[in-house]
C-alpha cells in the first residue's frame, strides 16, 4: 500500500476552510485587547455584558460561515487540509455546525443566571469562546498531534472555567481535580503517540490505519504462522493503543477514567456544568468515535470486546452510583456516565446503522441536556423561606406544579427522555442501539443495558415525584424565568416529544454522516485484510444497510 | 540495546550507588550531637524565629507564570533558526503571527494590571 498522504503546503482553500476558526480565533484577540483597554483595572458587570455580547455575535457570524462553507464544498468528497492535520468530511461539518449552534444556546440560556450571579470579568467569555475554537478544531484533526493539540486548547480553558468562581471552595477544587488528572492522562496519550511514532513512522490518522493493517497482517499471517513473532513490537503497540485511547475515554468518562465527573460537575458553576454536558461531551464523543472509526479500524474486530468491557461498567456503575445522591448536577454526572457507556455499546456492532445509532444516541442526548440545564439555569425562590438561589437539591423542586406547571411538565419529558420511556426522543435513540446490538448476537449485553436503564429510572422518576407528588409543604416558584430560555425548552420539549415522526428519516441522515468518518472507501484490500486475519466471514461492517 | 546510551546507564547507576554508600556511610559512621540550636530552623545573619513554613504572596507565582510564557517562546525560536532555511517565508510569517498572539497577551496583563506589585 502507497502512503499518498505527505506533507502538503497550505493553500487559499485549507484556509478558507478554516475561515470560521480563524475568525473566532481573531475576534478573541481582538476583544481581549480592546476590552483590557476599555475596562483597564476595573472590574464591573458591564465588561461581562460587553465581552458576553461580543461573543455570541461572533458566534451567530461564525455559524454563517460554518453554512457558507458547507455550501461551496464539493459534495461528497473529502478534503485533508493542512497537510494532514485537519479534515473536512460530511461529519467534521456536521459536528461544528452542531456545537456552534449548541454553545450559542448554551450562552443565551445562561445569561438571566449570569446577570443574577453578577460576574464582573470578561474573560469568562472568551475563554468559552476559545474552548469552542479548540472544539472546532478537535472534531476536524486527523493527526495524533492535532488531536491533541485542539484537545489541550479544549481542556485548558475548561480547567480555568471550573475554577472561575474563585471564592468558592467547590469551584476551586473542581478546576483543581479536572487539572491535575487531565494533565496526567494527556502525559499518558503523549507516550502512547510516541510509541506510534516508533513503530510506524507517522502520527497521520490515514497512514496510522495502513500501517497497523500491514502490522497486522504481518504478524498474524506471517510471523505468527512461521513462529518469528516480535512480542515487543505488539507490546508496544498494545500499550500504545490503551494510552491513545485513554484521552478521549477520560474526556468521555468511561468507566476506569470516571472518577472527575462528578466532582467537577458539581463545583463548576451552574453555566459550565451546562456547557461541559452539552458541548464538551459531544465534542469528546465525536472525537473518540473519530479515532476509532478511522485511526483504529483495522483492530477494531479485536478492541470490540474490550469496548463492550468499558462501556458495560460505565452503564452499570452510572446507573447504581446515583441512586443516594441528592444533589442534582451530581445526579446527571453519573448518568452522563451511562449515557457514554450507551454511545460506546453503539460503536460495538460496527454495521453503518450501528454508527448511526451512536451519533443519533449523542444528538438526542445533548437535545435533552439542554432543556434539563436550560431549566435549572433560572432561579428559584422558596416560598417559606422566601430567599432566592438557584436550584442545587432535588428536594429544591417541591411541588413546582403549583407554580410553574407547564416548566415542570417540559423538564419531566427531558428527563423520562433520558429515561428512554417510549414516545420521547431517548426511547428511540436507545432502541436502535439495542436492536443492532441484538441482532449483531450481543443478546447478554443488551439485557444488562435494559435492566441497568431500569435502575436509572429510579432516580429520573425520583425528580418527577418531587416536581408533582410531593408531600413536603415547603413549595417553590421559579422567579427568574427568563423568555428566551422558556422558548428554548418548548421548541426542544416539542422536538423530543415528536421525533418519532421524523425518527427514520433523521437516522438515515445520521448513517451518512458517520459513513463519511470511514477513511478506506471499502476498498477490496482491506476487506481482504479482514477476512484473512479475523478469519470472519460474517463480518458485516461493510455490508453497508442492514436489508 | 548497543548504543551509546550504555555508557550513560553505566554511569547513572554507578553515581546512584557511589552516592548512596556515601550517605549510608555517613549515617552509619559519623557521631551526632542533637542540641536545640541544631534543630531549628535555619536562617541566615539573625537569630531564628517563627516558622520557617511562612506564606508567599501569589505575586511571586504570577510573575514566574508570566514568565513561563517568553520561555516556551525562545525554545520555539530555536529550532525555528535551524528550519527556517528549509520553509522560509512560511516560517517567518508564522512566527510573527505567534509572536503578535504573545504580543496581544502581554498587552492584556498589562493593561490589566497583573505586573503590578
Amino acid at each position: 500500500m502507497t502512503k499518498y498522504l505527505g506533507i502538503f503546503d497550505s493553500t487559499a482553500y485549507d484556509l478558507l476552510n478554516l475561515l470560521p476558526e480563524i475568525f473566532l480565533l481573531g475576534l478573541v484577540i481582538f476583544c481581549l485587547i480592546y476590552l483590557s483597554f476599555y475596562a483597564g483595572r476595573s472590574f464591573h458587570f458591564i465588561y461581562f455584558k460587553v465581552g458576553f455580547t461580543f461573543m455570541q455575535l461572533g458566534l451567530v457570524l461564525c455559524f454563517l460561515l460554518h453554512i457558507l462553507n458547507l455550501i461551496n464544498w464539493p459534495a461528497h468528497t473529502v478534503q485533508v487540509i493542512l497537510g494532514g492535520y485537519l479534515i473536512c468530511d460530511l461529519f467534521s461539518f456536521f459536528m461544528k455546525i452542531l456545537i456552534n449552534f449548541l454553545a450559542l444556546i448554551c450562552g443565551f440560556t445562561s445569561y438571566a443566571f449570569q446577570k443574577n450571579q453578577n460576574p464582573h470579568s470578561y474573560e469568562y467569555t472568551l475563554l468559552l469562546t476559545l474552548s469552542l475554537v479548540g472544539s472546532m478544531l478537535l472534531v476536524s484533526s486527523y493527526d495524533l498531534l492535532s488531536f491533541y493539540l485542539s484537545m489541550e486548547l479544549v481542556s485548558f480553558c475548561l480547567y480555568t472555567l471550573a475554577a472561575s468562581r474563585y471564592n468558592s471552595v467547590y469551584s476551586v477544587e473542581a478546576g483543581i481535580k479536572y487539572f491535575i488528572h487531565g494533565c496526567c492522562i494527556s502525559g499518558v496519550y503523549i507516550f502512547g503517540v510516541a510509541l506510534f511514532f516508533l513503530i510506524t513512522g507517522t502520527t497521520n490518522f490515514y497512514n496510522l490505519h495502513l500501517s497497523l493493517t500491514d502490522f497486522f497482517l504481518d504478524f498474524i499471517l506471517v510471523q505468527w504462522s512461521n513462529g518469528t513473532a516480535n512480542f515487543l513490537e505488539f507490546t508496544f503497540f498494545s500499550i500504545a493503543l490503551t494510552a491513545i485511547l485513554a484521552l478521549p475515554f477520560f474526556k468521555i468518562a468511561l468507566v476506569p477514567y470516571h472518577f472527575w465527573i462528578a466532582d467537577v460537575y458539581e463545583g463548576s458553576p451552574l453555566p459550565i456544568t451546562a456547557y461541559f454536558s452539552i458541548v464538551i461531551k459531544l465534542v469528546m464523543v465525536a472525537s473518540t468515535i473519530r479515532t476509532l472509526y478511522s485511526l483504529f479500524l483495522s483492530v477494531l474486530p479485536l478492541l470490540k470486546y474490550i469496548l463492550i468491557l468499558y462501556a458495560i461498567f460505565s452503564i452499570i456503575i452510572g446507573a447504581l452510583s446515583a441512586v443516594a445522591e441528592q444533589k442534582i448536577k451530581r445526579i446527571l454526572a453519573f448518568s452522563s456516565i451511562s449515557h457514554s457507556g450507551y454511545i460506546i455499546m453503539g460503536l460495538v456492532p460496527m454495521t453503518y446503522s450501528s454508527l448511526g445509532a451512536a451519533i443519533n444516541y449523542m444528538v438526542v442526548y445533548a437535545l435533552t441536556n439542554v432543556i434539563i440545564f436550560a431549566f435549572l439555569l433560572m432561579t428559584i425562590r422558596t416560598k417559606s423561606y422566601n430567599t432566592q438561589r438557584s436550584i442545587i437539591y432535588v428536594s429544591d423542586l417541591g411541588l413546582l406544579k403549583k407554580t410553574n406547571f407547564f416548566l415542570g411538565l417540559c423538564f419531566s419529558i427531558a428527563l423520562l427522555s433520558f429515561a428512554g420511556i417510549p414516545p420521547f426522543a431517548g426511547f428511540f435513540a436507545k432502541f436502535y442501539i439495542f436492536y443492532e446490538l441484538w441482532f449483531a448476537g450481543y443478546v447478554f449485553s443488551v439485557l444488562t443495558m435494559i435492566l441497568m436503564s431500569l435502575f436509572s429510572t429510579y432516580y429520573y422518576l425520583r425528580f418527577i415525584k418531587c416536581l408533582f407528588f410531593s408531600l413536603n409543604k415547603k413549595t417553590t416558584q421559579l422567579t427568574q424565568t427568563d423568555l428566551l430560555n422558556k422558548i428554548t425548552i418548548s421548541i426542544l420539549t416539542f422536538f423530543l416529544s415528536f421525533y418519532y415522526l421524523w425518527s427514520a428519516r433523521i437516522n438515515l441522515i445520521l448513517i451518512c454522516i458517520g459513513v463519511s468518518i470511514i477513511p478506506t472507501h471499502v476498498d477490496e484490500y482491506f476487506l481482504w485484510f479482514l477476512k484473512a486475519v479475523y478469519e470472519d466471514n460474517d463480518l458485516l461492517f461493510f455490508y453497508g444497510f442492514r436489508t | 540495546m548497543d548504543s551509546e546510551l550504555n555508557y550513560f546507564f553505566i554511569y547513572f547507576v554507578c553515581s546512584l550507588l557511589i552516592s548512596c554508600l556515601l550517605s549510608l556511610l555517613s549515617f552509619l559512621i559519623g557521631t551526632r550531637t542533637t542540641t536545640r540550636e541544631k534543630l531549628s530552623a535555619y536562617e541566615c545573619g539573625f537569630a531564628p524565629f517563627g516558622n520557617a513554613r511562612i506564606k508567599v504572596t501569589v505575586h511571586f507565582y504570577l510573575v514566574a507564570i508570566l514568565f513561563l510564557v517568553f520561555d516556551l517562546e525562545v525554545i520555539l525560536l530555536f529550532p525555528w533558526c535551524f528550519a527556517i532555511p528549509i520553509v522560509k517565508a512560511k516560517a517567518f510569517w508564522l512566527m510573527l503571527y505567534f509572536f503578535f498572539i504573545l504580543v496581544a497577551g502581554y498587552i492584556y496583563e498589562w493593561r490589566r494590571g497583573a505586573l503590578e506589585w
